[in-house]
C-alpha cells in the first residue's frame, strides 16, 4: 500500500498524484504537500543523519524552522543542498536525497563519531587544534573539511536565473495567519496600499495546521476566503512563497519570492526573485515557533513538535504516528491529543510537566500530570518513552511542546532588544522595534486565537487611520475560547542519556554546561563555542531552552541572560539570488564606442577598459602575433596618418559667466588667458597635492568650454567639479553637463591627417588658420557639424574631430575611405600606448594616486599665483625634496634586452631591498621606431641622472636589466612634427 | 568633397518590438537639449520661455509643455532643464537659441541618450524589476520625471501617460540597456 | 537607507555616493599666513562622532544635487537633509 500514514481530511488534492523519489526510492504524494508531509504519508521517519554525531534523525517541524530533515533537491547543477523537506513543495518528478552519511542513511560508517562523543563535545575543535602545530594544516584541517557540512555542493554552475525588484507599499504585513489577514483585509478595505506576504504556499499560517474554527467554518476555509479576498483588492498585493529575511534601514525590507521552486522547470524564467520593498509602515505577524523540551533521547526519528504532529494531520491528512504520546508543559500540547483522538488515532498519554494544568483533554485520553519523559528508545524510530514515575509505554510518535517562541527576529535587525514576558514564558519584541514598525499576534505573545485576530484588526484599523482613511467597519470574527497556560520547563534533569538542544548542530545539554564551566557564559559566547543557534535553522526550535539552562546555571534570570543578537536573513538565501542577473556577461554593462561595429566587422580586438570595450589592436591577413599588428600600426601612423577612436575621454560642456574662473581654480595650471579657438592642457590636482587627473580644454566660446578627462576619472571629475561648484564657491555662474556620450571622437594623427581631414572638412584647417592647440566649429562632408581640436597625444601632427556619436560609425568608414590615398590605418589603444610612451606623455600608470606634478615633470605647471585645488599643499616640505622621484625615460643598454613595467631600480651592486629602492618603471613597450624597448619610470633625482646607469630589476617574472636614463621624450623632444 | 557622405544609425537600430502587454520601441526621432539658468537671472529664462513657447518652467521632477506642442521641458535639477522636441529635422540646440537665446546655457544633448518607450498594461510590471522608482500611476502621475539607476545604468524616466513611460538612459551603454528592459520584460511574461 | 532630497522625495541611497563630513566645505583661504597648516587640519582632521552628523552627500545618480544630510552614525536616522549650495552659502562661501 503506498501512503500508509495518510488518513482523511487536509488540504491536498486527492484526486492527482504527484510521484517523487527519496533517496532513488520512488513514492507518491499529491499537489498541496510538501516534501516532508509526502514522506511522513510514506512511512519513511528517518530523513537524514546529524551533523557531528551522524545520529539518525527525523523530521522534527512542519515549517522553515526545521533542524533536521535537510535533503539535497534535484539533480546536476539544479542541486540544491540543505533544503528543508518541511517547506519544500511537492511537485511530479522531485527527486531528493539524504545528507551526512557513508555509504547509506540507513547504515552509516560515521555513527562511530557518536561513539566518540565524549572526545567531539563544545570546542572540541579549538582543544584538538592547540597541538601539534605541524598537525594544523596536515591533518586536522584536511579531516574536518571532509566530515564537515552537511549537503554537497553539486560544483556546477547553478543554470538557474534569478532577478531583483522594488515594491513600494504604504503598510507591509509580513505573514500571511490570522493576525496578518486580518489586518491586511482591515487596511486593505480602507484603501491602503498593502503588501501582505508568507513564506508558504498556502495563506494562513497556523489557521491551515490546527483545526479551530472562525465564523462557524474551518479555519482554513475562513483563511482562504480573506486571502481570496485580499487578491481581488486592486491596493492589495498579496505575495505567496515569499520570505520577508531582513528589515533595514527606513522601512527597506529585503524579502526572496520563490517563483518556480514548486515547479519541475523553471522554463528559463527567474527562479527566485529579491525584492527590495519599501514601506511606509510594516506589521510583524510573523506568529511563534515550537520549541522543544530536553530530556534523554529527544533527538529519535519522530519526536517531533506537537504543532507539527497535528499539523501534518490537520493540513495534509498524514498521520504521524498510529499511536502516539504528547509531552508538553502547556496547554497547546493538548491540542495534538485531542486532534489525534478526534481523527480515531491511538493517544497512548498526555505527559504533562505540570500538575495542574486548567486544560482539559479528550475524555477517553490518559492524563499524566506532574510527570515528565526521561528517556526514550527505539533506532530508526521511535518505540517506546519511559517516565519519571518508571512507568513506560510504547509510542510510534512522540508530540513534544516546550512553549512557543515569538518570531520576533526582524523586531531585532536594528538592534532592537526583545523583553522578556513571564506570562507566556517568552522573548516578545521590545518597545519600539523601529520607526514605523508594529507587531501584531503571536508575535507579540498573543497566543490565542481570538487574540491574534483582535490584534490584527486592530493593527489594520490603525494603520488606515494613520494614512488618513476612514477606519472600516468590521466585527471581530467569533472563536471558541481556549486556554494557553504555560509552567516554563526545559530539561528533564534526571534524564541519563543525552538532552538535545539543538539538533541541527548536536548540542547537548551537556555541551551549555561544559560551555558555563569553561568561562563561556555569555549568549554570545556559547553561540559559538557550542555552535549553537549556528546554521540554516539558526537555533529557532533550540535558543530559547538553551539560554534558560545558561541562566540557571549562572543564577541569573532568563531576562538578563538575553538572547543573541539577530541578523539578516531570517531563512537561508542563495548566493544566486544575491547576485540576480549580475552574473557572467551581465556582470556589469558593457560600454560600445561609436565606432564599433566598424571595427568589430574589421576583426579588432577589444580590451575591457572599465566599462568600455576598445579596439586594442586592429590584425590584418598575416599577422599572427599582437606585436606584429601594433608595431604596424604605430609605423603606419608615424609614416603617414592613423585613426583612433578615443570617445571614451570624458567630456564635460561647461558654460557660465564665472567659467573661466572656475576652470581656473581646479586646474593648477593657468586659464585664465585661453583664448576662444584655443585649447589648453590641464592638470588637475587633489587637494592634498597628488595629481589627480589631466586632459585639454577647449574654449569654444566667451563663457563656453569644453573639457576632457581621463577615461578612467570621467565620472569622479565630474564629481569632484560639482563639488566646487555647489560647495566651494556657491557665488559662480558656472553650469556643468556630461557630453561624453554625445559626441564620437577620433584621433587623426600622423604627417598626412591635414590632407585627410581638408578633405572632409569645409573650413580652412592650413597651418596658418588653424595652428597647433587651435579648436573650432567645423562642418564634416558638408552638412554635419562637427568639432575640430588640433591636439596631440602621439606626438605627430594629429587633430581630434568630432561628430555627433550616431554619425560616430559612418565617420570612422569616411575617415578610411578618405585616407585610402594615404595608406591611413585604425589603431588601437595598444597602438596610441606606444606612441605616447615614445612621445613621454604620463597616462594611467603614471598619474597613479601617490604622484605629484614635481614627480611628473610638471611642478612648474602647478601656479602658486592664484587659488587652485592643491597648490597650497603641493608646498610641502616632503613632497619637494631635492631628490624627489622623477619622471624619465629609460632604455636597455643592451638593446635587445626588454624592460618590464613593474620593475624597480637599484644601483648596481646594491642588495635588491626597500631600503636601496630608487624608484619604478611604470610603463615600458617596444618601441618600433627606435627598434628596441623602451619604458618611462619615477626614480629618485631623475633629471640631475641623465646618462646614467641603473638596474631594473623585476623579481616577479625573474628578469634584470640594466637600463640607462634618458629623456621621457624619446621621440621629437623639441615638439616639431606636432607644430608643423 | 561631394564622395564623401555621413549618415547617423540610431543607436538599436530602430529597435521594436511588441510583446505580450508591453511595447518596447526605440524612439529615433527625438532631440534634445539641456540649457541652465544663469546665476541669478532666472526671471529672464523664465519670461523667455512663457513667451516662446507659453510654458512655465517646471521644477525638478516636473514637466512642462508636450512633444506634440513642442518643447517638452523637464525639470532636472535646481537650475538645469532637458528640452524634448520629436522630428528629425534640425538640432534641438539651434531650436533652443532661437527662442531662449543668451537667457539661458544651452547644450545638445541628442546623441548623449538613447530613448526607450516602453507602454501596454505590463510596462509598470516589467519596470519593477530595475526601477527602484515608485511608479504607483497615483505618485508618479503622467508627467513626473526622475533620473535614477536601473541596472547599474544612469536613467530618467519620464511618465508619459498611463501605461507609457519613456526612458532615456546613456547612447554607450545602450544595448546593455536595452538588454536589461528586454529581460524585465521576458521575467514576468 | 532613504535620503529625503529636500526637492526630489524620499530617493533610495544607492542613488548617492558619499564623501564626508560637512566642514569639507569649509576650504581655507589660500592665501592665509598659516595656509599650510590650515589646508593640512582642514583635509586631514575630521570627528567621527557616535551620533549627530552632518555629511556630504552626492546625488550622482539623481539630480546631481549636494546635500548636507544630518545623520545619526549610531541609529541612521535622518534628521534633516539641505541642498549644500544653501547650506555653503550659510557657512559663509561666496562672499
Amino acid at each position: 500500500m503506498t501512503q500508509p500514514n495518510r488518513v482523511t481530511g487536509g488540504l491536498i488534492n486527492r484526486d492527482a498524484a504527484l510521484g517523487f523519489s527519496f533517496n532513488g526510492k520512488s513514492m507518491t504524494g499529491h499537489p498541496g504537500d510538501t516534501l516532508a508531509s509526502a514522506l511522513l504519508a510514506n512511512g519513511q521517519k528517518l530523513v537524514g543523519r546529524s551533523f557531528k554525531y551522524h545520529r539518525p534523525r527525523g523530521i522534527f517541524t512542519a515549517g522553515s524552522e526545521e533542524p533536521n530533515a535537510l535533503v539535497q533537491l534535484r539533480r546536476g547543477g539544479h542541486c540544491e543542498p540543505n533544503s528543508r523537506a518541511t517547506v519544500v513543495e511537492l511537485f511530479e518528478g522531485l527527486a531528493a536525497e539524504s545528507q551526512n552519511h557513508r555509504p547509506s542513511l540507513e547504515f552509516d560508517l560515521m555513527a562511530v563519531n557518536d561513539l566518540l562523543s565524549p572526545f567531539l563535545s563544545a570546542g572540541f575543535y579549538y582543544k584538538t587544534f592547540m597541538w601539534p602545530k605541524r598537525f594544523w594544516e596536515r591533518v586536522y584541517e584536511p579531516v574536518i573539511r571532509a566530515s564537515a557540512g552537511l549537503g554537497k555542493l553539486s560544483m556546477l554552475a547553478d543554470p538557474d536565473q534569478y532577478d531583483k525588484g522594488f515594491l513600494h507599499c504604504d503598510l507591509l504585513v509580513i505573514g500571511a495567519g490570522p493576525a496578518g489577514l486580518s489586518a491586511a483585509l482591515a487596511a486593505g478595505r480602507a484603501g491602503v496600499r498593502v503588501i501582505i506576504a508568507d513564506e508558504d504556499f498556502l495563506p494562513g499560517g497556523r489557521l491551515n495546521l490546527e483545526s479551530q474554527s472562525i465564523d462557524g467554518v474551518a479555519g482554513s476555509e475562513w483563511a482562504a476566503a480573506c486571502a481570496a479576498e485580499l487578491d481581488s483588492l486592486d491596493n492589495v498585493r498579496c505575495m505567496r512563497r515569499m520570505t520577508v529575511f531582513g528589515a533595514y534601514d527606513h522601512g527597506i525590507f529585503g524579502a526572496v519570492e520563490r517563483k518556480t521552486d514548486h515547479l519541475a522547470e523553471s522554463a528559463g524564467k527567474p527562479r527566485q526573485i529579491l525584492w527590495r520593498i519599501y514601506a511606509q509602515r510594516s506589521l510583524v505577524c510573523t506568529g511563534a515557533t515550537e520549541r522543544a523540551i530536553a530530556f534523554g533521547g529527544n533527538d529519535r526519528p519522530n519526536v517531533m513538535l506537537a504543532g507539527a504532529a497535528r499539523g501534518f494531520l490537520n493540513r495534509f491528512g498524514v498521520a504521524a504516528g498510529r499511536r502516539i504520546a504528547v509531552f508538553t508543559n502547556n496547554d497547546s500540547g493538548w491540542r495534538t491529543a485531542a486532534d489525534f483522538a478526534k481523527a480515531g488515532l491511538d493517544v497512548a498519554a498526555i505527559i504533562d510537566t505540570r500538575e495542574t494544568p486548567r486544560v482539559s483533554g479528550p475524555g477517553d485520553v490518559t492524563n499524566l500530570l506532574g510527570r515528565r519523559v526521561v528517556a526514550t528508545s527505539g533506532r530508526k524510530s521511535i518505540r517506546s518513552i519511559t517516565l519519571s514515575d518508571g512507568l513506560r509505554l510504547s509510542v510510534d510518535c512522540l508530540a513534544v511542546s516546550g512553549g512557543w517562541s515569538p518570531n520576533l527576529q526582524l523586531t531585532c535587525h536594528k538592534r532592537n532588544r526583545p523583553r522578556w514576558e513571564e506570562r507566556v514564558a517568552a522573548f516578545v519584541p521590545g518597545s519600539d522595534p523601529d520607526r514605523g514598525m508594529r507587531v501584531a499576534g503571536a508575535v507579540d505573545g498573543q497566543f490565542t486565537l481570538a487574540g491574534c485576530l483582535r490584534a490584527g484588526q486592530e493593527a489594520g484599523i490603525g494603520a488606515a487611520v494613520e494614512f488618513g482613511r476612514a477606519a472600516p467597519a468590521l466585527e471581530l470574527p467569533r472563536v471558541e475560547a481556549e486556554g494557553c497556560g504555560i509552567t516554563p520547563f526545559w530539561h528533564v534533569a534526571e534524564s541519563r542519556g543525552r538532552c538535545w538542544l539543538d539538533l541541527q548542530n548536536d548540542v547537548t545539554v551537556k555541551d551549555v554546561e561544559l560551555s558555563h564551566r569553561e568561562g563561556f557564559k555569555s549568549v554570545e559566547h556559547l553561540k559559538r563555542y557550542t555552535t549553537l543557534g549556528m546554521a540554516t535553522d539558526q537555533g529557532k526550535t533550540a535558543n530559547v531552552p538553551a539560554l534558560a539552562i545558561m541562566a540557571s546555571l549562572t543564577g541569573t534570570s532568563i531576562e538578563k541572560t538575553g538572547t543573541t543578537i539577530y541578523r539578516p536573513p531570517y531563512t537561508p538565501v542563495s548566493i544566486g539570488t544575491l547576485a540576480g542577473r549580475s552574473r557572467g556577461r551581465e556582470f556589469r554593462p558593457t560600454r560600445l564606442t561609436p565606432s564599433h561595429e566598424w571595427a568589430h566587422a574589421r576583426g579588432a580586438v577589444f580590451v575591457e577598459a572599465g566599462n568600455w570595450l576598445r579596439a586594442q589592436w586592429f590584425p590584418i591577413e598575416g599577422e599572427t602575433h599582437w606585436r606584429q599588428s601594433v608595431d604596424r600600426e604605430v609605423i603606419a601612423t608615424r609614416r603617414s596618418v592613423g585613426i583612433c577612436d578615443v570617445t571614451t575621454l570624458g567630456k564635460i560642456d561647461i558654460q557660465g559667466r564665472d567659467a573661466n574662473l572656475f576652470l581656473n581654480r581646479v586646474y593648477a595650471n593657468g586659464f585664465a588667458t585661453l583664448a576662444v579657438g584655443r585649447v589648453r592642457y590641464g592638470l588637475m590636482l587633489r587637494e592634498d597635492g597628488i595629481a589627480y587627473d589631466d586632459g585639454t580644454t577647449a574654449r569654444l566660446g566667451d563663457n563656453h568650454y569644453v573639457m576632457t578627462t581621463t577615461t578612467a576619472n570621467a565620472v569622479l571629475v565630474f564629481r569632484q567639479l560639482e563639488f566646487a561648484r555647489q560647495c566651494l564657491w556657491p557665488e559662480l555662474d558656472v553650469h556643468l553637463i556630461s557630453v561624453t556620450d554625445g559626441w564620437a571622437q577620433f584621433a587623426v594623427a600622423g604627417p598626412n591627417s591635414r590632407a585627410l581631414l581638408s578633405k572632409l572638412v569645409t573650413e580652412d584647417i592650413s597651418n596658418h588658420a588653424f595652428p597647433f592647440m587651435a579648436c573650432g566649429d567645423v562642418t564634416l562632408c558638408g552638412k554635419v557639424p562637427g568639432r575640430l581640436f588640433r591636439i596631440s597625444f602621439s606626438g605627430e601632427l594629429a587633430y581630434e574631430v568630432a561628430v555627433p556619436s550616431r554619425y560616430g560609425n559612418s565617420m570612422m568608414a569616411t575617415l578610411m575611405q578618405a585616407g585610402e590615398e594615404f595608406d591611413a590605418v585604425p589603431y588601437g589603444t595598444e597602438a596610441l600606448g606606444v606612441m605616447r610612451i615614445e612621445k613621454g606623455h604620463a597616462a594611467g600608470n603614471e598619474l597613479n594616486g601617490h604622484t605629484t606634478a614635481l614627480n611628473l615633470g610638471l611642478g612648474r605647471m602647478v601656479s602658486q599665483k592664484k587659488d587652485c585645488i592643491g597648490n597650497v599643499l603641493s608646498r610641502r616640505e616632503e613632497m619637494n625634496s631635492p631628490d624627489a622621484l622623477r619622471l624619465m625615460g629609460f632604455r636597455p643598454v643592451d638593446r635587445g634586452e626588454e624592460l618590464s613595467a613593474g620593475a624597480h631600480f637599484f644601483a648596481k651592486g646594491e642588495a635588491r631591498n626597500m631600503q636601496n629602492d630608487q624608484g619604478w618603471l611604470s610603463s615600458a613597450a617596444w618601441s618600433p621606431i627606435l627598434g628596441h624597448s623602451i619604458g618611462l619610470g619615477f626614480i629618485r633625482d631623475g633629471a640631475n641622472r641623465i646618462g646614467g646607469e641603473v638596474i631594473a630589476a623585476d623579481p616577479l617574472r625573474g628578469r634584470e636589466v640594466t637600463a640607462e636614463i634618458v629623456s621621457p621624450h624619446f621621440l621629437d623632444p623639441e615638439g616639431e612634427r606636432l607644430r608643423g | 568633397m561631394a564622395e564623401f557622405n555621413l549618415t547617423a544609425e540610431p543607436f538599436l537600430k530602430g529597435y521594436h518590438r511588441q510583446f505580450d502587454g508591453v511595447g518596447l520601441v526605440e524612439a529615433v526621432d527625438l532631440r534634445i537639449a539641456s540649457f541652465a539658468c544663469p546665476a541669478g537671472a532666472p526671471a529672464q529664462l523664465e519670461a523667455q520661455a512663457k513667451t516662446g513657447w507659453g510654458i512655465e518652467l517646471p521644477a525638478p521632477g516636473a514637466s512642462s509643455g508636450s512633444l506634440s506642442n513642442q518643447p517638452l521641458v523637464l525639470g532636472m535639477s535646481p537650475d538645469q532643464w532637458f528640452a524634448l522636441f520629436a522630428g528629425q529635422n534640425g538640432y534641438a540646440n539651434d531650436k533652443l537659441l532661437s527662442v531662449l537665446g543668451a537667457t539661458a546655457y544651452i547644450t545638445d544633448q541628442t546623441h548623449n541618450w538613447v530613448a526607450l518607450k516602453i507602454s501596454g498594461k505590463l510596462a509598470r510590471t516589467a519596470l519593477e524589476r530595475i526601477c527602484p522608482i515608485d511608479l504607483d500611476p497615483n505618485r508618479f502621475v503622467p508627467g513626473t520625471v526622475a533620473r535614477t539607476l536601473m541596472e547599474h545604468l544612469g536613467c530618467i524616466i519620464f511618465a508619459a501617460g498611463e501605461d507609457e513611460y519613456l526612458l532615456l538612459s546613456a547612447s554607450s551603454s545602450a544595448n546593455s540597456f536595452l538588454h536589461a528592459v528586454e529581460q524585465s520584460i521576458h521575467n514576468i511574461l | 537607507m532613504i535620503i529625503n532630497h529636500p526637492l526630489l522625495g524620499p530617493r533610495d541611497a544607492a542613488e548617492f555616493t558619499y564623501l564626508g563630513d560637512v566642514s569639507l566645505i569649509n576650504r581655507p583661504d589660500w592665501k592665509d599666513a598659516e595656509a599650510e597648516r590650515k589646508f593640512h587640519d582642514y583635509l586631514y582632521l575630521r570627528d567621527n562622532p557616535a551620533g549627530e552628523h552632518r555629511e556630504l552627500w552626492y546625488h550622482e545618480q539623481g539630480d546631481r544635487s549636494w546635500l548636507v544630510v544630518t545623520r545619526d552614525t549610531v541609529t541612521h536616522e535622518v534628521k534633516r537633509v539641505e541642498l549644500a549650495r544653501e547650506a555653503a552659502l550659510a557657512m559663509g562661501r561666496g562672499k
